[in-house]
């Protein structure tokens, strides 16, 4: 026990056991404590309801023993009614409060004197008023006085438990019921035990917790406390100690008390302030800024303004019904912000109690300048003044619009070099922020967006399945109502993450994506990511862990919380030295720097922020490093998927060789053996049997496996044959085992465009084929047969003629063929080069092929606009076909009206379709079908 | 497997060229002298089976029969490195080695005395493969053998494989200077006649162009003979190169030539080839574009026959054109070079029929290096060629005048009684050269009937 409490100790058993008549046999301890506390260290902080009622039930029943028994009535009635009611501002109840506690210091200063006339109504109104059971109390059987029906006296809440109930921010707006009962029990019979070798230790450490855990700010009913100041005030006054200090300067630190109060709890509370006739009022601060001087009006001004804000912060903290994982998460950044400030109080009230600084107004409100509070309460009112978040917003719009203004304010605040904006806001950024980045972080990682809350401004599209056509187009949409609320460096890549996330569901689906272990957590890198970068500001993070450095002590440990570090070690109950009030007298002596240098000193460390790169810098690297590079890489991994493992150009080839004829060995073999069954059998037609005959025989000719080639042929036999062709092959179909991975990129239907071409190029190659085989070794057989006498014979000129025609009609098909073959290979030779860049992804497959399929219905004349050029090419190479049959049939059967007639028909044939190309020939731009315009013109190189 | 096509190489001509043929494909095939795939070879696009069968022990062995009268350069060519690369079953020569002689007649007896053991060896080979598409016969038409055993063999394959095709690689004499075989324009003109009515195609190498090319292209005041069946191989490799190197079109002989061939006759087919450059002077190396080489195809000075643009009030022109484009090229550039070819009226064309230049585009061999990026190959049915014909005729009838040389042919069966078979094939040849110069006229359509009005 320090000199000084020995010192008083015999004045303050006389003040205990003079006011309360008990002698030091009673052991009424909590009543000593009381009285022991309030003088000492004026910790009315600390105090019980239930102690301050005994303290009451003391004065009343020394009333009564000064046979003063009204006014111990009142008394009791008085302190029943104070316990009843909560104190309401500007409220008629208010009005007795004043009464009460004005009753109470008079009773206190003048004990006798006190008259009672200004309370009998008050007394008559309340006469059904229950009485206390003081001896029955006093003898520990105070079951049955539980004070019931108090709002406030439910969450009062010293609890022994609280240092090791990290949890316990949740308090902060729960309601927290608790049997005071057995806890004054518990309280009594541990203080009962050993109050004579405890030298307060428990009692600091009541207090102390009671500052860590918030309890006292909620638990404690503001007028109570306020009471327990005033009271505590009176008997300093009455009392004759040495510290004892002139009232101006008193005035000013209960007032800087009742603002840390205010800023701490900043819910209810009351300025009672004394006047000239000790009558006592509640004074607001701006009242009492009547009778101060300017600058401290300022100040206190900025005090009611400071806890306005933070009332701001612990209304919406108190508001538990946080719609979404961001806003959660901010709350608890916020919620770590708040705890840093009240830390921060709680250490300056600290100083305060422990005398180590002495505060005016003014310095007290540099003191909270330099700590920051005064700029974190800006930064606090500038966000709730931005976003609303009352107003039914869906919580995409809420969260984009969060973390808009907290990025908004974050670059403000580097922008005017303000520190502490920044070192405030940052966690508050990077937790609103860790959502987003976690749903980021699953979607890559595991292939689906996990946004119950909806807050994610992409949405999933429930109804289009991975393998739907539609996927690529219509899966993902961004849900914002203003986009340009997504912050710059994450709206720059947005584009590279939905292809990133649509890559990462295909592979998913595709059973490529694992959920490696290796996979870097974006919240993570993120605050790695900032921490690296503000290295130095690492330091100012948090100005209190600092002070702790600078306080030298090893009561200072850093805590799990990388934010707030911060926590004293009391819970060491043997070692005396380390009580809070060893400590304390020891700081008083030993002179430190004063919060304020270690401000200054790390403001100065930090003072070269602008030589760090801005946070904008920073969150676009981090977004180009970190999301980019990791959307980058699966967009990659599906590109390799798609060329390396899926093999999409050796399909495309396949596809190309086998529909579009590219590769001339395999189908063009197919096509002949189809060619020449049907050229043999004239007047037949082709059946499913023989079309899968030649199918199989070229698959044997060529050594290849019938079950494992990719490629089947079907023929559909139509009943209804086509009138206009007869002989023309129709309805031979392949059938290509494409992936279905693939059909992200090749659709379903896509291969039916695949398939016309195919039917199409089957046709030309047919009309190019029975021409080509119009050799004329049957007319050199005859020639010698006749004896070379052919030319002169008769029939030379028919036959003249129909070599001509073959020779015109070759010449179209030539046309035709070089037409729809070149416009099909230049397509898929730019197809393929183009695949060959290296940055190519998904999305430019995509397009590049749809492009591909585009130039291929031009080469096969699909197009709706081609559609007479189409038909008369059909009529063409009818008339080729018929043509043919003829020429096979024999030379003799061949009389010149058939000639005639296919010329005729040719003719028309031709012109029509020169007719409709001909706007394409004078055309400066070179395309496919002017070449095929050009090619078809007969006196094409004559006619200049 | 598809598509085969068998080449047949007769007389001293004919197996040199195909000798250098078969050496062309071999390095652009990447086949070793001993028909071994090189270890380089591993560009499997390619297509060896239409020239070449593998053996049992994979080795490729070229769909060839080489055919000779004498034993020289059949020797010669089994005793070069190349000598285990074909079938010898395949390798023909004579018993008696006597050769034919320079003489047509007995070229065409010893064929057919010796026809069953040859047709055993171009059957055998026939059933070799799949869907065999013709034959390619290498032969010159003034010796004896690749003449008259030519023409025996032509027209014994046209009787047994009526339905296939039969090109032909036809070596021209020079007509310009008196040549060490006075019976020349004999034996031509009897090849001739077996050549209009036999072979679907005939590709005319003209020793007078190929000379003049050699001297002027080259650089070469007296070309080797090597050197100008050098030429001769690349034109052949050249208009094979699309059967060997399958793309999306002419996949086959039939296709690239049924639109060169109008009517059965005019199937004389001259060629051009750009860029010829001697081995390695790189000064020569030009820079090559489609249009370039298409325009340089054009050029007269660049054709392998030497043909008179006029002749007789005549203007020749194209009948049809084939070129083939090899290399690197965009298709693209091609419908912009025929613009061009247009635009400037590069080439005259028939007035009774469409014009038709056909481009086929063509890869090159990866194992074989070329300073060229492009290069190209022209077969083109022009009728200036009957000026050709009509060249060796002229000597022919300078010759048959005085019955100078005809004693030699007396002596075979085929002249013994009379010299009607001259009369005939000199009348083909006419008929031929008619034709050709019809064709440059408009009247052309009526061609078969002016012939019977002229008749009747």
């Amino acid at each position: 026990m320090s000199n000084f409490l020995k010192s008083i100790q015999p004045t303050l058993n006389e003040i205990v056991y003079d006011i309360t008549g008990l002698a030091l046999s009673d052991r009424f301890n909590p009543y000593k404590k009381l009285f022991e506390d309030s003088i000492v260290h004026r910790s009315n902080i600390n105090i019980e309801k239930c102690k301050v009622e005994k303290n009451y039930q003391g004065l009343k029943e020394k009333y009564i023993i000064h046979a003063q028994d009204k006014k111990a009535d009142l008394l009791q009635f008085l302190v029943k009614r104070f316990n009843n009611r909560p104190i309401l501002d500007h409220s008629p109840e208010s009005e007795f409060h004043q009464a009460c506690l004005q009753l109470i210091i008079s009773l206190a200063q003048r004990p006798l004197e006190v008259k009672l006339d200004n309370f009998s109504d008050l007394v008559q109104e309340q006469i059904e008023e229950a009485t206390f059971d003081w001896p029955a109390y006093l003898l520990g059987n105070q079951n049955e006085q539980l004070v019931a029906s108090i709002d406030w006296n439910e969450e009062e809440s010293i609890d022994e438990n609280d240092d090791d109930d990290d949890g316990n921010h949740n308090k902060l707006d729960s309601t927290y019921l608790q049997n005071n009962d057995s806890e004054e029990v518990h309280i009594e019979s541990k203080l009962i035990d050993d109050i004579e070798q405890q030298n307060y230790s428990v009692l600091d450490r009541e207090i102390i917790s009671s500052y860590w855990h918030q309890t006292l700010s909620d638990g404690v009913s503001p007028s109570l406390r306020d009471f327990a100041l005033f009271w505590d005030q009176t008997m300093i006054k009455t009392t004759h100690l040495a510290y004892r200090v002139n009232s101006q300067t008193l005035t000013e630190y209960i007032l800087i008390r009742e603002t840390l109060w205010l800023l701490m709890d900043s819910t209810q509370l009351h300025i009672y302030a004394i006047d000239e006739n000790n009558q006592m009022r509640i004074a607001d601060f701006v009242r009492l800024c009547d009778v101060t001087p300017v600058a401290i009006q300022d100040c206190l001004e900025k005090f009611t303004k400071l806890s306005n804000q933070l009332r701001l912060a612990n209304q919406f903290l108190k508001d538990t019904h946080h719609s979404c994982r961001t806003l959660s998460s901010f709350a608890q950044a916020l919620q770590e912000q708040i705890n840093l400030i009240r830390f921060q109080l709680a250490d300056v009230e600290r100083n305060c109690l422990k005398q180590s600084c002495t505060y005016t107004v003014l310095s007290f409100h540099e003191e909270l300048d330099s700590l920051g509070i005064i700029s974190k309460g800006i930064c606090i009112e500038r966000i709730f003044d931005q976003i609303s978040f009352y107003n039914n917003k869906s919580n995409y719009d809420l969260t984009l619009e969060l973390i808009h203004v907290l990025y908004k304010n974050l670059l403000m605040s580097e922008m005017i070099n303000n520190l502490i904006f920044f070192n405030f806001l940052l966690p508050l950024f990077i937790s609103s922020c860790r959502t987003y980045l976690e749903i980021i972080q699953n979607w890559l990682v595991n292939g689906f967006i996990d946004d119950h809350f909806d807050e994610f401004f992409i949405k999933r599209k429930a109804d289009i399945h991975v393998e739907s056509i539609d996927f690529w187009q219509l899966s993902y949409t961004e849900q914002v109502e203003n986009a340009s609320l997504i912050p710059k460096w994450l709206a720059c890549i947005v584009p590279s993450l939905v292809k990133a996330g649509k890559c990462a569901e295909i592979l998913k689906s595709n059973g490529v994506l694992r959920n490696n272990e290796e996979s870097q957590s974006f919240v993570g890198e993120f605050s790695k990511y900032l921490q690296e970068h503000f290295n130095l500001k690492n330091i100012s993070w948090n100005p209190l862990s600092l002070l702790n450095k600078s306080e030298a002590t090893h009561n200072i440990k850093t805590l799990h919380n990388q934010f707030i570090s911060f926590q004293l070690p009391f819970d060491d109950d043997d070692d005396k030295k380390n009580s809070f009030l060893a400590l304390a007298f020891n700081h008083m002596e030993t002179p430190k720097r004063s919060l304020l240098d270690i401000n200054r000193q790390q403001l100065s460390l930090a003072s070269d922020i602008n030589q760090l790169t801005t946070i904008e810098c920073i969150l676009q690297n981090f977004s180009q490093e970190i999301l980019l590079t990791r959307s980058n890489q699966l967009i990659d991994q599906l590109t390799n998927d798609i060329l390396n493992r899926m093999k999409y150009l050796k399909h495309i080839e396949y596809i190309r060789d086998f529909f579009l004829f590219e590769n001339g060995s395999f189908m063009h073999q197919f096509a002949l053996r189809l060619y020449s069954k049907l050229s043999q059998a004239i007047h037949e037609r082709l059946d499913a049997f023989s079309v899968l005959v030649s199918f199989d025989s070229t698959l044997t000719m060529f050594g290849l496996d019938k079950v494992t080639y990719p490629l089947s042929v079907i023929y559909q036999s139509s009943n209804t044959p086509s009138t206009i062709q007869k002989y023309i092959i129709q309805n031979v179909e392949l059938k290509y085992d494409l992936p279905k991975e693939l059909f992200i990129i090749i659709k379903p239907e896509q291969m039916e465009i695949y398939q016309k071409c195919f039917a199409f190029v089957l046709q030309v190659k047919q009309a190019k084929y029975v021409l080509d085989q119009l050799v004329f070794s049957e007319f050199r057989l005859k020639s010698r047969l006749r004896n070379q006498r052919l030319y002169r014979h008769q029939s030379y000129h028919l036959h003249h003629e129909m070599f001509l025609l073959r020779a015109r009609l070759l010449h179209a098909v030539n046309a035709v063929n070089n037409f729809v073959l070149i416009t099909f290979h230049t397509a898929g030779e730019q197809f393929v080069e183009k695949h060959s860049n290296k940055s190519i992804d998904i999305e430019s497959m995509i397009m590049f092929h749809e492009k591909f399929l585009t130039a291929l219905s031009i080469g096969s004349l699909l197009q709706p606009k081609q559609q007479a050029i189409r038909d008369h090419l059909m009529k063409l190479f009818e008339i080729v076909t018929i043509f043919a049959r003829r020429w096979q049939l024999g030379f003799d059967s061949i009389k010149m009206e058939h000639i005639t007639k296919l010329k005729t028909e040719f003719n028309q044939t031709k012109q029509f379709i020169s007719i409709v190309l001909k706007p394409f020939l004078p055309r400066m731009i070179d395309s496919p079908l002017r070449a095929l315009a050009c090619s078809l013109q007969d006196d094409f190189y004559s006619n200049v | 497997m598809p598509s085969e096509i068998i080449t047949l190489q007769l007389g001293q001509c004919g197996n040199q060229i195909g000798m250098e043929f078969w050496k062309q494909l071999c390095a652009e095939h990447g086949i070793s002298p001993e028909g071994k795939l090189e270890p380089f070879a591993t560009e499997g696009s390619d297509r060896k089976d239409v020239f070449f069968y593998q053996a049992d022990d994979q080795h490729y062995i070229p769909r060839a029969v080489l055919l000779d009268l004498e034993p020289r350069v059949i020797d010669g060519i089994l005793k070069s490195s190349y000598k285990h690369l074909y079938n010898p079953e395949n390798v023909y020569i004579s018993k008696d080695g006597g050769g034919a002689g320079n003489n047509w007649a007995q070229g065409y007896h010893q064929g057919d005395k010796l026809s069953e053991e040859i047709f055993d060896i171009i059957d055998r080979e026939a059933e070799n493969g799949d869907s065999l598409e013709g034959f390619v016969l290498c032969h010159s038409i003034a010796g004896g053998t690749g003449s008259g055993l030519g023409s025996n063999i032509l027209e014994k394959v046209n009787d047994r494989f009526p339905k296939k095709l039969i090109q032909t690689y036809s070596v021209f004499p020079m007509t310009n200077e008196v040549a060490d075989v006075v019976v020349q324009p004999y034996n031509s003109v009897l090849t001739l006649k077996r050549l209009i009515e036999n072979a679907d195609c005939t590709v005319v190498l003209d020793n007078t162009a190929l000379n003049r090319i050699a001297t002027e292209r080259l650089k070469k005041a007296t070309p080797t003979l090597a050197e100008l069946n050098q030429l001769v191989s690349t034109i052949m490799s050249g208009s094979t190169s699309t059967l060997r190197y399958p793309g999306y079109m002419n996949n086959d002989l039939i296709s690239l030539i049924s639109s060169l061939i109008p009517t059965p006759r005019l199937h004389f087919l001259i060629s051009a080839y750009t860029p010829l450059t001697s081995d390695k002077t790189e000064s020569e190396v030009r820079k090559t574009t489609v249009l370039d080489v298409m325009r340089r195809l054009l050029q007269p000075k660049n054709a392998m026959v030497t043909t008179a643009s006029r002749d007789k009030n005549i203007t020749h022109c194209y009948v049809s054109i084939l070129n083939i484009i090899q290399g690197e090229v965009d298709p693209s550039e091609v419908h912009k070079s025929l613009m061009r070819i247009r635009e400037r009226k590069l080439a005259e064309f028939i007035p009774w029929g469409p014009a038709s230049i056909q481009v086929a585009l063509s890869k090159k061999s990866p194992y074989v290096t070329t300073q060229h990026r492009v290069s190209g190959l022209m077969l083109a049915n022009h009728t200036g060629i009957s000026s050709l014909f009509d060249r060796i005729c002229d000597h022919y009838d300078k010759l048959i005048k005085r019955e100078a040389f005809v004693e030699n042919f007396r002596r075979l069966p085929m002249f013994k009684e009379n010299l009607d078979e001259f009369v005939d094939s000199r009348e083909a040849v006419q008929q031929l050269m008619d034709e050709y110069r019809a064709a440059t006229r408009k009247d052309y359509i009526n061609f078969g009937n002016t012939e019977t009005t002229q008749e009747s």
